[in-house]
C-alpha cells in the first residue's frame, strides 16, 4: 500500500560532481577570523565544557538543519545512545556531505572523535549514514571508516532514516550532526578557526564543470557560477537541493549562507504545463506521507478548503516527490503546501481534534446513557422473570390443589355412588317389601272386594303412589354431572360397575337418557319408580311435596379452588359453564 | 542574471501524458495492423475516419468551452481509434462517426474534458451505436476476406460471443481464436495481440497493473465455476476470456486511468467487482455484448471506491503520523 512505501528512486546524477577533489574556492581570510580564547593548547586536556565553549565561539552552525552546533552538544552533554553522522544526499545532483566525507577523511574522524568526548557514546554506536541509492556512480563505500560504521539509508527520495535503523542502537539520545559541522568543529578545536565556510554542490546541466566545492559564506551565487563555469544560458538557478529548493530571481543578491546545499543551474527545454490531470494516481503511490495530493490539488484550485482536513494536509513534508512524479506537469507540491499552510493558519486540524474530541465526549456520553439503559432492562427482565418463576408456581400449586380435589371429589362420588346404590338397593328391597306387603294387603282385599265390590281398589292405587313421582321432574335438571371429565368417569367406572352391579339393576341404566350417566346419584333415589308409574299417573305439582326422598342438588357458583367441601355436600360445580346453567335453573 | 520564480521540484519525471497516450496509441497500432490483415484497408479507413471525428469534436468542444486548444492532449485520438476496434468491418462509415462524435461531444466535455470524465467515453460512444444500430453492431464479416470500401451486399456471421451468449458452443478451436481468425469484433479477437499490448501497457505503467490483472483473474474463476456453455471448466474460462471484448475493454477501456480508483486496493476491489458484474451481465442479459454497459455501470461508482479507501488511509495515515510523534517525544525526553 503506498502509505507503507517509501517515496520514488531519482535518477541521481551525482556524477560529475562527486568524484571530483574538493575545490576550496575562499576568500582571503585575515587573522580575525581566527577567534581568541584562552584555551588549552592540547585538545587532550578539554573537558566536554571546553569543547562546547569552543563550538559556541566558532559560531558552528549544523548545515542539516541550522541549528547551531553548541546547543545540540550542550543536550547531548553526558553518556549517550549513539551519534548519528548525517551524510545523506538523497536528492539528485547534491553531493556537498558525501564528498567531504570522502575527501577531508582525517578531518571527519578527527571531529567525531571530539563529539565522542561531548556525547559520550561507544564506537559501535556512532554510524555515518548516506544514501543507499548511489546506482549512477562508480564510487564503493567501504563499510567501515576507522571503527565507525557506515549505514545506508534505504528508501526511496525521501530518505528519512526509519526509526528502527536508529533504535537498533537502543534507546536515550543521540547527537546528529551534519558531515560539514563535524569538520569545521575540529578545526575549530584543532586550529582556532571560525566557520568561514560551507560545502555545496555546483552542478546542473547548464554548468560546465560540476564539482563540490568548500566557499566562503557570503560569496553570492553569481561567483559561485563563474568559478564552475556555465556551458549554456541557465534559465533556471536554484538554491538548494533540486528538489526541495528554491528558485532564484536574482543571483548576484543571493549569498551562500550555512544552509546552502547546492546551486543547481538548468536550462530547460520548454515550458511544458498544459495538461489537465488525468488521474493516474502516481501521486498518491510517490507520496511518502500517505496524502492524496491530487484531490488537494483538485481543492485548492476550487477553493474548497473546508475538505481539507479530512484529507491531512499538515502532514505534508514538501518533499516534492508527487510533483515530480505527475505526467500533467502540475504544480501538486505547491498546491499541497499552500492547503498546509492554510491548515496551519486557520488551525483546522487543532478544530478537527477539538471536534473529534466532543464527538468521543458525545459518544461517551451516549454510551453511558445505554449501559444504564441496558442496566434498567436488564433489572426489569429479571424482575419480569421473577413474576413469571412466581405466577408458574402459583398456577402449578393451583394445579396441584384442583387435582387434589379432584381425587377428593371422585373419591366423594364415589362414595356417594356407592351410599346411594345401597340406599337404593335398600329402598327397592323395602319396596319389594311394600309391594309384596300391598300386594298381600291388595290380594287380600281382592279377596274382601270379590266378596263385596271391585271398583275401589284402582283409586287407592292411584292415590298412593303419588309422592314417588316427583324425581321425574329432576331428571329434565341437566344440572350437575355434565363436566366430569371422562377420563374421570373411565377410572371410576370399574367402582362403578362394581357398584352397580353389586346395587344398581342393570335395567335402569338405558332409561336416564337426560341425565347424566355419569352421575346417578342425584336423581337415583327416584327414577326407577316413575317409569313404572308414569304411564299411568300424571305428574303432580312438584317440590312442595318433595320431602325427604329426593337429594337436593345445592347449586351456587364458586370458583374452583374453594371447593373444600366435605364429600356429603358434593355438587358437581366444576366448571363455570354448567354454573351458570344450574344458576339460571335455580332461580 | 534574473529569473522568473519557479516553484519546485526543479527536475521532472521525464514521462508526461503524451507518453502515457503514445503508448495506448502505439498499441492501438498494431492493433490496426492485425484488422488490416484480416479485414483489407477498409479497417484503416473506418480509424481514420473516427480519428477525425473525434479531433475535429474535441475542437469544437474546446472552442464552446472556452478553453485552450492543446496539441499535446492526445486523448480524443485514443478515444476515436478504439471506437472502430469494438465494431465489425463491414460497419458502415457513419456509425463510428457517430460513435466517436456522441464520446467526445456527450459523455467527455459536458463533464469537464479530459481528465475529468465521469464515464469512459469510448465505452459511452458505442454502448449509444449499440442500442441505436444493432442489426450492424452485431453481425460480423469472416476474416481473410478483404472488404471493399462501401460493401454491397456481405455475408455476416455470428460471433463466439453470441454462441455463448444463447447457450451454446463456440465452433472455433482455442488457436484459431487466439490468433483472432474468427468473426467478432475489429480489433477485439486478437487475443495474443492484446496480451502483447496489456503487458506492454503495463510494463510501461501506462495502465496501473491491479485493475487488469484482477479482472481477467475474477473473471477466469468465475468462468470455471459457473461455466456458461456446456463444455469443461477450463475451455469454459478460455472461450469467456477470447470471446467478445473482455480483454480489450480490459486493456483499452477498464484500464482508463481517468475512470480508475486512485488508491492501489480500491484498484483491486474495483477490477474484482467488475468482473464479477460483467460476468453476471453476460449470464442474464440478452445481448452479445454486455462489457461495455457494465464498465458504464461500474464507471458510476468508482468515487464509492475512493471514497472508502481515502477512509481507510487516512485512518491508517492518522495512525502511522501518531506513532511516529510519540517516538519523537520519547527520543526528545
Amino acid at each position: 500500500m503506498s502509505i507503507f512505501s517509501k517515496g520514488i528512486v531519482l535518477p541521481q546524477h551525482k556524477e560529475p560532481a562527486l568524484s571530483h577533489n574538493l575545490v576550496r574556492f575562499i576568500n582571503p581570510q585575515p587573522d580575525s577570523l581566527v577567534f581568541t580564547r584562552e584555551i588549552p593548547l592540547e585538545p587532550e586536556l578539554l573537558t566536554p565544557e571546553d569543547l562546547i565553549d569552543i563550538a559556541a565561539a566558532a559560531k558552528i552552525v549544523d548545515e542539516k538543519d541550522g541549528k547551531p552546533l553548541y546547543r545540540k552538544l550542550r543536550r547531548a552533554l553526558g553518556p549517550a545512545a549513539g551519534i548519528v553522522v548525517d551524510a545523506v544526499d538523497d536528492e539528485p545532483y547534491v553531493s556537498s556531505k558525501l564528498n567531504p566525507l570522502l575527501k577531508l577523511r582525517e578531518e571527519v574522524l578527527g571531529g567525531i572523535a571530539l563529539c565522542q568526548r561531548v556525547a559520550v557514546a561507544p564506537n559501535e554506536n556512532v554510524r555515518i549514514m548516506v544514501y543507499k541509492h548511489l546506482a549512477d556512480t562508480e564510487l564503493t563505500l567501504p563499510g567501515k571508516m576507522d571503527e565507525y560504521k557506515i549505514d545506508r539509508v534505504r528508501g526511496g527520495y525521501p530518505a528519512i532514516p526509519s526509526i528502527s535503523q536508529i533504535r537498533r542502537m537502543g534507546r536515550g539520545t543521540y547527537l546528529t550532526v551534519g558531515v560539514g559541522a563535524v569538520i569545521h568543529f575540529y578545526r575549530a578545536v584543532m586550529r582556532r578557526k571560525r566557520q568561514t565556510t560551507t560545502f555545496i554542490t555546483a552542478a546542473g546541466n547548464a554548468v560546465a564543470n560540476p564539482m563540490n566545492m568548500e566557499v566562503s559564506l557570503g560569496m553570492n551565487i553569481t561567483q559561485v557560477l563563474e568559478r564552475c563555469g556555465l556551458s549554456r544560458t541557465p534559465t533556471r538557478v536554484v538554491s538548494g537541493g533540486s528538489m526541495t529548493g528554491f528558485s532564484l530571481l536574482d543571483t548576484d543578491k543571493t549569498l551562500i549562507t550555512h544552509t546552502t546545499r547546492a546551486v543547481l543551474a538548468f536550462q530547460e527545454s520548454r515550458h511544458e504545463r498544459m495538461y489537465s490531470c488525468i488521474g493516474c494516481g502516481r501521486c498518491e503511490r510517490a507520496c511518502p506521507s500517505g496524502l492524496n495530493p491530487m484531490y488537494l490539488h483538485r481543492f485548492v484550485q476550487s477553493h474548497n478548503f473546508a475538505s481539507l482536513e479530512y484529507f491531512d494536509a499538515h502532514l505534508c513534508i514538501g518533499c516534492g516527490t508527487c510533483s515530480y512524479v505527475c505526467p500533467s506537469r502540475l504544480d501538486l507540491v505547491g498546491s499541497t503546501l499552500s492547503a498546509r499552510d492554510y491548515a496551519n493558519e486557520h488551525h483546522l486540524m487543532e478544530l478537527a481534534d477539538e471536534r473529534a474530541k466532543v464527538r468521543a465526549a458525545d459518544r461517551a456520553v451516549a454510551a453511558e446513557k445505554r449501559a444504564e439503559r441496558r442496566k434498567l432492562a436488564a433489572e426489569k427482565r429479571a424482575e419480569q422473570a421473577k413474576i413469571r418463576a412466581e405466577k408458574a408456581e402459583e398456577r402449578r400449586l393451583q394445579r396441584e390443589e384442583a387435582a387434589r380435589i379432584r381425587a377428593v371429589q371422585e373419591q366423594a362420588r364415589r362414595e356417594e355412588a356407592a351410599r346411594i346404590a345401597e340406599e337404593k338397593a335398600q329402598k327397592e328391597k323395602e319396596e319389594l317389601e311394600r309391594k309384596q306387603a300391598e300386594e298381600a294387603v291388595a290380594a287380600a282385599a281382592a279377596e274382601a272386594a270379590a266378596e263385596s265390590s271391585t271398583g275401589e281398589v284402582s283409586g287407592e292405587a292411584a292415590e298412593n303412589p303419588a309422592p314417588v313421582e316427583e324425581p321425574v321432574v329432576d331428571t329434565d335438571s341437566p344440572d350437575t354431572s355434565e363436566p366430569v371429565p371422562d377420563d374421570a368417569v373411565v377410572t371410576d367406572a370399574s367402582a362403578e360397575e362394581n357398584s352397580d352391579s353389586s346395587a344398581v339393576p342393570s335395567g335402569e341404566v338405558p332409561h336416564e337418557e337426560t341425565a347424566d350417566p355419569a352421575e346417578p346419584q342425584v336423581d337415583d333415589a327416584s327414577p326407577a319408580p316413575p317409569d313404572e308409574f308414569s304411564p299411568e299417573a300424571p305428574p303432580p305439582p312438584l317440590e312442595e311435596d318433595e320431602d325427604e326422598e329426593v337429594i337436593e342438588v345445592f347449586i351456587r357458583p364458586r370458583r374452583r379452588e374453594s371447593v373444600e367441601m366435605p364429600p356429603s355436600e358434593v355438587s358437581p360445580g366444576e366448571s363455570p359453564p354448567t354454573d351458570k346453567e344450574t344458576e339460571g335453573e335455580s332461580k | 542574471m534574473r529569473f522568473e520564480r519557479k516553484n519546485a521540484p526543479h527536475i521532472r519525471f521525464p514521462e508526461a501524458s503524451r507518453t502515457l497516450m503514445i503508448n495506448v496509441l502505439l498499441a492501438l497500432a498494431v492493433l490496426y495492423v492485425m484488422a488490416t490483415f484480416y479485414y483489407g484497408p477498409r479497417a484503416l479507413a473506418l480509424g481514420l475516419a473516427s480519428l477525425l471525428a473525434a479531433t475535429l469534436t474535441d475542437f469544437i468542444c474546446l472552442f464552446i468551452y472556452g478553453k485552450r486548444f492543446n496539441y499535446r492532449d492526445l486523448s480524443p485520438m485514443v478515444t476515436g481509434l478504439i471506437l472502430p476496434l469494438l465494431m465489425p468491418a463491414s460497419i458502415p462509415f457513419h456509425i463510428p462517426v457517430i460513435a466517436a462524435v456522441f464520446a467526445i461531444f456527450i459523455v467527455k466535455h459536458p463533464f469537464g474534458g479530459t481528465g475529468h470524465n465521469l464515464f469512459n467515453p469510448a465505452a459511452g460512444g458505442f454502448a449509444f451505436v449499440a442500442v441505436c444500430f444493432p442489426q450492424q453492431m452485431f453481425l460480423y464479416p469472416s476474416p481473410m476476406e478483404y472488404l471493399p470500401l462501401f460493401p454491397d451486399s456481405l455475408v455476416l456471421g455470428t460471433s463466439p460471443a453470441f454462441s455463448l451468449s444463447i447457450g451454446g458452443v463456440p465452433g472455433y478451436d482455442i488457436v484459431t481464436m487466439a490468433l483472432g481468425n474468427m468473426p467478432g469484433p475489429m480489433g477485439a479477437t486478437n487475443i495474443l495481440v492484446l496480451l502483447a499490448a496489456l503487458i506492454f501497457l503495463m510494463s510501461r505503467r501506462t495502465v496501473q497493473w491491479e485493475t487488469p490483472v484482477f479482472f481477467l483473474l475474477t473473471a477466469a474463476l468465475i468462468a470455471f465455476w459457473f461455466p456458461r456453455a456446456p463444455v469443461s471448466s477450463t475451455l469454459s474460462v478460455l472461450y469467456e476470456l477470447m470471446s467478445g471484448m473482455l480483454l480489450f475493454g480490459a486493456v483499452f477501456l477498464l484500464g482508463d486511468p481517468v475512470t480508475l480508483p486512485k488508491r492501489d486496493w480500491a484498484r483491486v476491489l474495483y477490477g474484482v467487482v467488475a468482473a464479477i458484474i460483467v460476468m453476471v451481465f453476460r449470464r442474464v442479459s440478452s445481448l452479445e455484448e454486455s462489457f461495455v454497459f457494465s464498465l458504464l455501470f461500474m464507471n458510476a461508482f468508482v468515487w464509492l471506491f475512493d471514497l472508502l479507501a481515502e477512509r481507510a488511509v487516512g485512518l491508517l495515515r492518522r495512525k502511522k503520523f501518531e506513532t511516529l510523534r510519540t517516538s519523537e517525544v520519547q527520543e526528545k525526553v
